[in-house]
């Protein structure tokens, strides 16, 4: 009996410190910045270790049954505290009250085990080697934690699957006590079946890890994820929600199939309102092959180069059934060229003039990108266009970013460009901007009727091209190189309403 | 262990390759050494003048291709002087300013920015014309920069009190007494800036001998004779964030912390750049992937053929008209005796001493040269980031005693599928040259691992995405103005010709390491030859 008692005072370590490495590699995973989610983490859990060494001392009596409750009770909270923090990090308004608030439900429960285990024990064990046994196996448990958490659990079996085990461990001990302090234990049936449940209910998970997995990431993106990938580049999130797939790229939408013929248009067909009947067109980014779809739409473009920088992207849109399917297979049409390259470069090597370039960059969200969107871009641009030469760019929402998509507007103005704003109604996005912009006068030609569309005709066009005194035109810096007016004024502008 | 065998070890260890790994969980990835070839350098002392096997003739020889020594070659070309022959020792020009280059990139070796100059440095400003930096001038004569030069935005973070912060100046949480510090600080730096001497010239201004020398500056001037650290201590600019402030920037460009160079050193730091631009502020710098590298390939690219590497040059004497130069070939050890008009020896005073010989090898005494290193580190991706501002070219760490480093790839346009960082650090002892001889103990290994050691602080997966690292080590990295130096008497003697012959251009005869003294030097060096010859 007093080897079991030593034998759970070593799992329970175990376990305990187990708890407290998932909780900080979740919180790092979730939150970046791993030293200060570690040192928190840790310190937040040893001070309610303590917490609950104090609270020990308000139970009199049932020790045993005590003890029994504590175990499933660590083991249920302990047990999935990871998948609640996965389920909670993209609906709780403070992730970080959730976050703590778990971790200090679980260290207290942790701090309560071995005062009860010590006073459990007191009387069958002189005072001086009860102390230095349980210390031992306590910090030798420690040990062992930390040691096959790193090596062995987290490569093997993954954070949840970790969870689940260790949770099963601290629930199997309160059972394996039931069956061997029969006589003591108050209300014994009932603790038998709640073990014998979370037992269960660990066992299903641990044998569902990959889809609860795969489902709580699908939490924040409101759908499961069929398709994830990181590249050197970006994390790729495709999901399936109600209304259609969606493309994610680092977290922030792309598109959804639900509505996304609305933006492909407005992207693609004003830019052929202002050429007559181009040959030559490039495509800058677009690796879904959507603006793609679009565009080989047009029986007299002979030729189309579509450069994005991230291989995965236009491979996972070539070659996969399912998104292909989307792009109406534009990749296998003999028309394309792709290349995998950077666009500045691509237009830095020199080569013929575009009638027109369609350039769809993410949002410029980061300063990698807001190069993407300067007057030294603008200029290389002009390396390749003639005189007439269209060009369309997507420019972030014009009613929440109003700031910047005027900011790009000015800036394209002093890179010599005559520039024509238009914005339509995306749902999945809200108000969306654009530019036409060209080396010469643009001038308006009506839509070509042989080409079917769902959304843009000349109405809309027409329509599109008002704005409103909210978000009319006004002043801004124009972005460069040296100030990156543009990612500032993004981030502040998007940041206001909790993007 | 002794001097001389440490050293050969990291010379041993010089272009080649070493594998490290680091810590248990990171994978192992090859270190390269680069930087100043020690043995290369110190054959020039321990071995017996070669025996030449011919004679060559050239109007003008200038040994060194550093920064003063191209500079030197194009002005004389500029001139129409075609005569001209350039010799380094390394196989490589470029001296400090040299880059390093892998599958990824290119990064520096060492000198890597240029501040914007003034409109009134017009050889300068000639130079960056002609490599497309300069682009045009506005009405009012500003040059206008071409912006992809420019050093990008964001410029500049610092690591202070758990999070990256913007600007290098240490600003939160300092006590009302230190901000107070700062601003005085500010204010007399901006006194300064503004200071003019009967004679019409700045106090302070680059190239420094541009300076004034008026009787009502000479109080400036005398700022030369103490330390900047013991001048702070009587202004009581006394705080911490301030004192850790300016050892970094003194360690910056000066090459030793506050206690080491001269209060006129150290504010000539802060008082001697107004140069802008059209498109440019006070304060901007150019900058390059490759560092200053991009302006050496400028500076030769007029030169062509004109410039040879692993050249040893063992002994230069004047003998009547001419100057006699032994040159031996590193790669075939054959030795020629080069006859000339002239020779400009655009090398450090330690090595034009022991060029010359007998009574000259003394000319260095009482010059301190710092050592850096340099750590050139590729990761596979962009790591880990603390909170606060993202990753900007210059990212610092507030109470280290490195210098930080820089994102080299920062200024590219494209969007490289990794990072090249590059970990800069000016060693410090109780001197410099106490800080050399110490640093020549330690192996290559031993600097890449202490730079992930700090580093880690900041991304804490670093050691996980090294790819390779390239450690340079310099260990004459660049002249210390001890207090003195500047406007003592040594500096000006050190600069005149030797046998109306032989003339100097480096650096270290202004006292400050940086490519706008190099330059000059190089300049006034052509004037010099030039006025030599047509005498």
């Amino acid at each position: 009996m007093r080897a079991l008692l030593f034998a759970t005072v070593f799992v329970i370590a175990t376990c305990g410190l187990v708890y407290e490495l998932i909780a900080g590699t979740v919180a790092s995973y979730l939150l970046g910045d791993s030293v200060t989610q570690f040192s928190l983490v840790i310190g937040v859990y040893l001070f309610a270790m303590g917490m609950g060494s104090l609270a020990s001392k308000y139970i009199e009596r049932h020790l045993v049954t005590w003890f029994i409750r504590v175990e499933l009770l660590v083991g249920l909270v302990g047990g999935i505290s990871s998948t609640l923090l996965y389920l909670l990090f993209g609906t709780a308004a403070s992730f970080h009250v959730v976050l703590y608030l778990l971790v200090f439900l679980t260290g207290a429960l942790v701090g309560l085990e071995i005062p009860l285990l010590m006073r459990m024990l007191k009387d069958q064990v002189e005072f001086r080697s009860l102390v230095a046994n349980i210390f031992t196996f306590d910090y030798v448990g420690a040990l062992l934690a930390s040691v096959i958490f790193p090596l062995v659990l987290m490569p093997h079996l993954g954070i949840l699957r970790t969870s689940y085990s260790v949770g099963l461990l601290n629930v199997v001990i309160g059972l394996v006590l039931i069956e061997r302090f029969k006589d003591e234990v108050k209300g014994r049936g009932l603790l038998r079946a709640i073990a014998t449940l979370l037992i269960i209910g660990f066992a299903i998970a641990f044998a569902l890890a990959d889809r609860v997995q795969a489902f709580t990431e699908g939490l924040a993106y409101n759908g499961p994820i069929i398709h994830a990938e990181s590249t050197p580049y970006q994390r790729i999130v495709v999901t399936r929600e109600r209304d259609g797939l969606h493309l994610y790229l680092n977290g922030n939408l792309q598109f959804s199939t639900y509505d996304e013929y609305r933006y492909h248009e407005a992207l693609v067909h004003p830019a052929f309102m202002h050429f007559e009947r181009p040959a030559n067109v490039l495509v800058l980014g677009g690796g879904d092959g959507l603006a793609l779809r679009e565009v080989l739409k047009y029986t007299y473009v002979r030729h189309v180069d579509l450069v994005d920088l991230d291989p995965a992207m236009t491979r996972l849109f070539s070659s996969n059934e399912t998104f292909k399917e989307i792009n109406g297979r534009a990749f296998q049409d003999p028309r394309v060229d792709v290349h995998s390259a950077d666009a500045f470069n691509w237009l830095r090597a020199g080569g013929p003039a575009y009638d027109v370039v369609i350039i769809d960059f993410p949002d410029p969200n980061s300063f990698a990108l807001g190069k993407l969107y300067t007057t030294t871009f603008y200029n290389a641009l002009a390396q390749r266009l003639h005189d007439r030469s269209v060009v369309v760019v997507q420019s972030t929402s014009p009613y929440v970013a109003t700031g910047s998509y005027w900011c790009i507007h000015n800036t394209l103005r002093a890179s010599g460009y005559e520039v024509l704003p238009y914005h339509v109604y995306v749902p999945s996005f809200g108000d969306w901007g654009f530019f036409l912009a060209s080396r010469s006068a643009l001038r308006t030609m009506p839509l070509d009727t042989t080409v079917q569309r769902r959304f843009l005709d000349d109405r809309t066009f027409a329509e599109a091209r008002h704005f409103p005194p909210d978000i009319a035109w006004r002043n801004t810096e124009l972005n460069r190189l040296n100030n990156q007016a543009l990612v500032r004024l993004f981030e502040e502008e998007w940041d206001r309403v909790g993007q | 262990m002794n001097r001389r065998r440490s050293l050969q070890l990291i010379a041993g260890a010089a272009g080649g390759l070493l594998l490290m790994r680091c810590g248990g969980r990171g994978r192992t990835f090859p270190v390269k050494v680069s930087g100043a070839s020690a043995d290369h350098g110190h054959r020039m002392r321990d071995a017996a003048l070669p025996v030449t096997t011919r004679t060559e003739w050239t109007e003008v020889l200038v040994v060194g291709a550093g920064v003063a020594g191209l500079s030197t070659a194009r002005a004389l070309l500029r001139q129409g002087f075609t005569d001209v022959r350039v010799l380094d020792l390394e196989d490589r020009p470029g001296g400090n300013a040299r880059s390093g280059r892998n599958a990824l990139g290119a990064f520096p070796l060492g000198a890597h920015y240029l501040p914007v100059p003034d409109v009134s440095d017009v050889g300068l400003i000639e130079l960056l014309q002609e490599c497309g930096v300069i682009t045009g001038f506005d009405d009012s004569g500003l040059p206008i920069y071409n912006e992809e030069h420019l050093c990008g935005d964001p410029h500049e973070r610092l690591f202070h009190r758990g999070q990256w912060r913007s600007g290098l100046r240490p600003r939160s949480g300092l006590s009302l007494e230190e901000e107070k510090q700062f601003m005085r600080f500010e204010e007399t730096v901006a006194l300064l800036a503004e200071r003019k001497g009967a004679d019409g010239r700045w106090a302070f201004t680059i190239p420094l001998d541009n300076g004034s020398a008026a009787p009502d500056t000479a109080d400036v001037r005398a700022l030369d004779t103490l330390s900047f650290a013991i001048w702070l201590d009587e202004q009581r600019l006394t705080g911490d964030a301030l004192r850790w402030y300016l050892d970094y920037c003194c360690l910056d460009d000066l090459g030793a912390p506050a206690a080491q160079v001269s209060a006129w050193a150290g504010l000539h730091y802060f008082a001697a750049r107004r140069g802008h631009g059209a498109n440019a502020e006070v304060g901007s710098v150019l900058t390059w992937p490759e560092g200053n590298d991009f302006l050496v390939q400028a500076l030769l690219r007029p030169l062509g053929d004109k410039v040879r590497t692993g050249q040893l040059v063992r002994s230069v004497r004047q003998v009547g008209e001419e100057v006699q130069v032994v040159v031996q070939d590193l790669s075939t050890s054959e030795a020629v005796d080069v006859r000339c008009r002239n020779v400009v020896l655009a090398v450090p005073q330690f090595v034009a001493g022991r060029l010359l010989g007998d009574e000259h090898v003394h000319r260095s005494v009482g010059l301190q040269y710092a050592p850096w290193v340099v750590v050139n580190i590729t990761l596979d991706r962009g790591p880990e980031e603390r909170s606060g501002e993202a990753m900007a070219w210059d990212n610092v760490l507030f109470g280290e005693g490195s210098l930080g480093y820089v994102n080299a790839c920062h200024q590219r346009l494209d969007r490289p599928p990794g990072l090249i960082l590059t970990h800069y650090r000016a060693l410090v002892g109780s001197t410099p040259k106490e800080a050399r001889e110490r640093a020549a103990t330690v192996e290559a290994a031993t600097w890449v691992e202490e730079a992930i050691a700090e580093l880690e602080r900041v991304h804490p997966d670093l050691r996980e995405r090294i790819i390779e690292a390239e450690v340079a080590i310099w260990g004459h990295g660049m002249i210390v103005p001890t207090p003195g130096y500047i406007q003592g008497p040594l500096r000006a003697r050190l600069a005149e010709p030797v046998a109306d012959r032989i003339h100097f251009a480096h650096s270290d005869l202004s006292g400050i390491s940086i490519f706008e003294e190099a330059f000059h030097h190089g300049l006034r060096a052509a004037r010099e030859v030039l006025q030599q010859i047509r005498s």
